[in-house]
C-alpha cells in the first residue's frame, strides 16, 4: 500500500502540491483528474518517488520512501512517465528489457529477467514487435511498449500518467483493460487522466485536484459525480448510464433531449 | 545480449591487428623478424613505437568512451568532450604550465592539463545545474570552449619568447609523436581511473534513453551519474589531452560509427566505442607515418580533416529526420 500524507511541494514560488494526502490500495484503481496545472503529474511524480515534496511523506507499506534505497524503490513502484521520449532508436526487446534495471544483476539478464520480459510483451500484445525499431513504430505501438517496459519491472504500485494520450478510440479501450489487469493481478494503480467517462470505467477510487489541494477523494462513484466534477472544471458535466450499464461523464450543456431537468443539475 | 560482445572481440581483434602492424610501419619499415634480433631495429620498436601505439590505444579509447558517455548520458548524438569545451579547458591547463615554465616536467604539465578538464566539467555542471536541457549545456559548453580558447590565446599572445610561443603552437596540435613510456606511465592511472567510473554508467545511460523522470523512476541516481561523468570524463580527457595534446572529433564519430552495430543501446555502446576509438587512433597515427612528408603531419590536424565533414555530413542527416 503506498500512502501520501499531507504533500507540500513548493516549485518557482508556486505552491503547487498544498496538503495532498492520497492512498493506493493493492487490487484497486484510483484516478488523479483535475484541470491542468491541478498538480497531478508532481502527485505522481512525488508518489514514485522521483521528486521529493517539501513537506509531508509517502510511505510504501508503512516504510517512508526517502529511506529506501533508490533501486528498492524502483522495484516496488513503476512510473509511466507522461512525455516518454524514447531517444535512442532500440528495438522493442531492449525497450521492454529497461524494465528490469532495478532487478538485473551486474552480468546481464537472468532466467527471471527474460520471464518477466515474455510476460510484459504478451500482456500487452507486443510480442510482434520485439525486433522493430521503436522510433519507427506508431504512437500507440510506442504507448503499448512503453507500458510494456513498466509491467516488466513487476511492480507492486503502478503510477501512470496519461497513459491514453495519444492513442486512437480502439487502443484506449484496450490500455483501460490493460490497466484493469495489472490491478486484478493485485498491484495498486493510479492512473492521472481527463476523459472523464474513462476515469468512471476504469477507477475503483478517484481524487479530484484543484489549485494543488484535493477538491474531493473517494470512491469514483461518488467522486466523479456532476456536483465534484463541476467544481474542480467549472463547466457543466452530464451523467448518464450506457446501454452497457457503465456510466457515460460527458463535459458541457449535452445533456441529450427528452433527458429530464433533474438529471442534469446546472453548474455551480 | 550477445551481439554488443561479439562486435567487442571483433573490433579488439581489429586493434590487436592494427597495433601489430603499426609497430612495423614507419618512416623505416622494420620485418617481423628484426623484431627479436636485439640491436636497433628492437630498440627503435620498444622505446619508439611501442610506447606511441600503448599511448594512442590509451588516448583512442579514451576519448571514444568519454564520446559515448556523454552522448548517452545527454541524449545528444552531438555531444563530445572537445564540443563542450573540456579538451579545450584541459588544453588551457597545459598551457599555462608551459607558459609558467613547468613544461619541462611532463607530470606538472599533466597535472595542469587534468585540473583545468576537471576545472571545465566542474563550470559546465554548476551552470547547467540539475536541469537536463540539452540546449543549455551546449550553450554552456560552446561558452567554455571559447572561453578556454581565449585564455589559450592570450597566453600564446603574451608570451615573452618566440620559442615558448611555438613550443604552445606546436604542443596544441595534438600528436604522437617523440612519446616514452614515461608518457604512458603519466596518462595510464588517469585514463584507468576514469574508465572504471564510466563503466558503471551503463546501466543508467540505457535507463536514460526513456528520459530523466523514467530514469529516475528505474532507480538512477541522477546526482550521482552526473558527478561520476564529470569525474570520469575529466580524468579521461584531461589526461589524453595531457599527453597527446587536442585530438578532435574521435569522441565524436566513433560512437556514431559503432552505435548501429550494438542496435543503438546507450549501454551497450561503451566498451565497442572504446576499442573503435582505439583502433582508429592506431590506424590514423600509423598513416600519418607512413605518408611521406618533410616533416611528420600532426595526428591531431589529420583527424580534424577527417572528422569535420564527417560532422557536416552527420548534420545533414540529423536535419533530414528533424524535417
Amino acid at each position: 500500500m503506498l500512502t501520501a500524507r499531507d504533500l507540500h511541494l513548493v516549485l518557482l514560488g508556486r505552491t503547487v502540491l498544498d496538503g495532498v494526502s492520497a492512498t493506493l490500495q493493492p487490487g484497486r484503481v484510483l484516478a488523479v483528474l483535475g484541470p491542468n496545472g491541478a498538480g497531478k503529474s508532481l502527485l505522481l511524480a512525488c508518489l514514485a518517488g522521483v521528486r521529493r515534496p517539501d513537506a509531508g511523506e509517502v510511505t510504501l507499506d508503512g516504510l517512508p520512501l526517502a529511506r529506501l534505497a533508490p533501486r528498492a524503490r524502483a522495484r516496488a513502484i513503476g512510473l509511466l512517465p507522461q512525455r516518454s521520449d524514447i531517444h535512442w532508436d532500440i528495438d522493442g526487446e531492449t525497450l521492454v528489457g529497461l524494465g528490469r534495471l532495478p532487478h538485473a544483476g551486474r552480468w546481464g539478464l537472468a532466467p527471471e529477467d527474460e520471464a518477466a520480459i515474455e510476460a510484459a510483451l504478451s500482456a500487452t500484445d507486443t510480442a510482434a514487435l520485439r525486433r522493430r525499431p521503436v522510433r519507427r513504430l506508431s504512437g500507440g505501438e510506442q504507448a503499448r511498449l512503453l507500458l510494456a517496459r513498466v509491467l516488466a519491472g513487476t511492480p507492486r504500485v503502478l503510477l501512470a500518467d496519461e497513459p491514453f494520450a495519444s492513442l486512437d478510440p480502439a487502443h484506449q479501450l484496450d490500455m483501460l483493460q490493460r490497466l484493469r489487469a495489472v490491478a486484478a493481478g493485485g498491484a495498486a494503480v493510479a492512473v492521472v487522466l481527463h476523459d472523464l467517462t474513462q476515469a468512471a470505467r476504469l477507477a475503483d477510487d478517484a481524487l479530484l485536484l484543484r489549485e494543488g489541494r484535493v477538491l474531493a477523494a473517494g470512491p469514483a462513484g461518488r467522486v466523479l459525480a456532476p456536483g465534484p466534477l463541476e467544481e474542480a472544471f467549472d463547466v457543466p458535466v452530464w451523467r448518464g448510464t450506457g446501454r452497457d450499464g457503465g456510466p457515460i461523464l460527458v463535459p458541457g450543456a449535452v445533456a441529450p433531449l427528452g433527458i429530464a431537468p433533474a438529471c442534469y443539475p446546472a453548474a455551480g | 545480449m550477445s551481439r554488443p560482445r561479439g562486435i567487442s572481440f571483433r573490433l579488439a581483434a581489429l586493434l590487436l591487428l592494427a597495433s601489430g602492424l603499426s609497430i612495423l610501419a614507419g618512416k623505416v619499415w622494420i620485418p617481423p623478424g628484426a623484431l627479436f634480433s636485439g640491436d636497433l631495429a628492437a630498440l627503435v620498436i620498444s622505446e619508439l613505437r611501442l610506447p606511441r601505439i600503448v599511448l594512442g590505444i590509451l588516448v583512442g579509447a579514451a576519448l571514444g568512451l568519454a564520446g559515448a558517455v556523454m552522448q548517452g548520458w545527454l541524449r545528444n548524438p552531438l555531444a563530445d568532450p572537445g564540443l563542450f569545451g573540456v579538451s579545450a579547458s584541459a588544453a588551457f591547463g597545459a598551457v599555462l604550465s608551459l607558459f609558467l615554465g613547468l613544461g619541462t616536467s611532463p607530470l606538472a604539465l599533466a597535472l595542469f592539463a587534468l585540473g583545468g578538464a576537471a576545472t571545465g566539467m566542474a563550470t559546465l555542471a554548476l551552470v547547467v545545474g540539475r536541469s537536463d536541457s540539452i540546449v543549455l549545456f551546449t550553450l554552456a559548453g560552446l561558452l567554455l570552449s571559447s572561453l578556454a580558447g581565449s585564455l589559450t590565446t592570450l597566453l600564446i599572445s603574451i608570451a615573452p619568447s618566440p620559442f615558448l610561443t611555438s613550443e604552445i603552437v606546436t604542443w596544441l596540435i595534438g600528436a604522437l609523436s617523440d612519446r616514452s613510456w614515461g608518457d604512458v606511465a603519466i596518462a595510464a592511472p588517469f585514463v584507468a581511473l576514469g574508465t572504471l567510473l564510466l563503466a558503471t554508467t551503463a546501466p543508467a545511460l540505457d535507463a536514460l534513453t526513456l528520459g530523466e523522470a523514467a530514469a529516475r523512476s528505474l532507480g538512477v541516481d541522477m546526482r550521482r551519474l552526473l558527478v561520476t561523468v564529470v569525474l570520469g570524463v575529466g580524468l579521461i580527457v584531461g589526461a589524453s589531452v595531457a599527453v597527446a595534446g587536442v585530438i578532435g572529433f574521435v569522441g565524436l564519430m566513433v560512437p556514431h560509427l559503432v552505435r548501429p552495430l550494438v542496435g543503438n543501446r546507450p549501454g551497450a555502446l561503451l566498451v565497442p566505442a572504446a576499442l573503435a576509438g582505439a583502433l582508429l587512433v592506431v590506424v590514423a597515427d600509423a598513416l600519418v607515418r607512413i605518408i611521406p612528408t618533410v616533416s611528420e603531419i600532426r595526428l591531431g590536424v589529420v583527424l580534424s580533416l577527417l572528422g569535420a565533414p564527417f560532422f557536416l555530413l552527420l548534420l545533414a542527416r540529423l536535419r533530414r529526420t528533424l524535417a
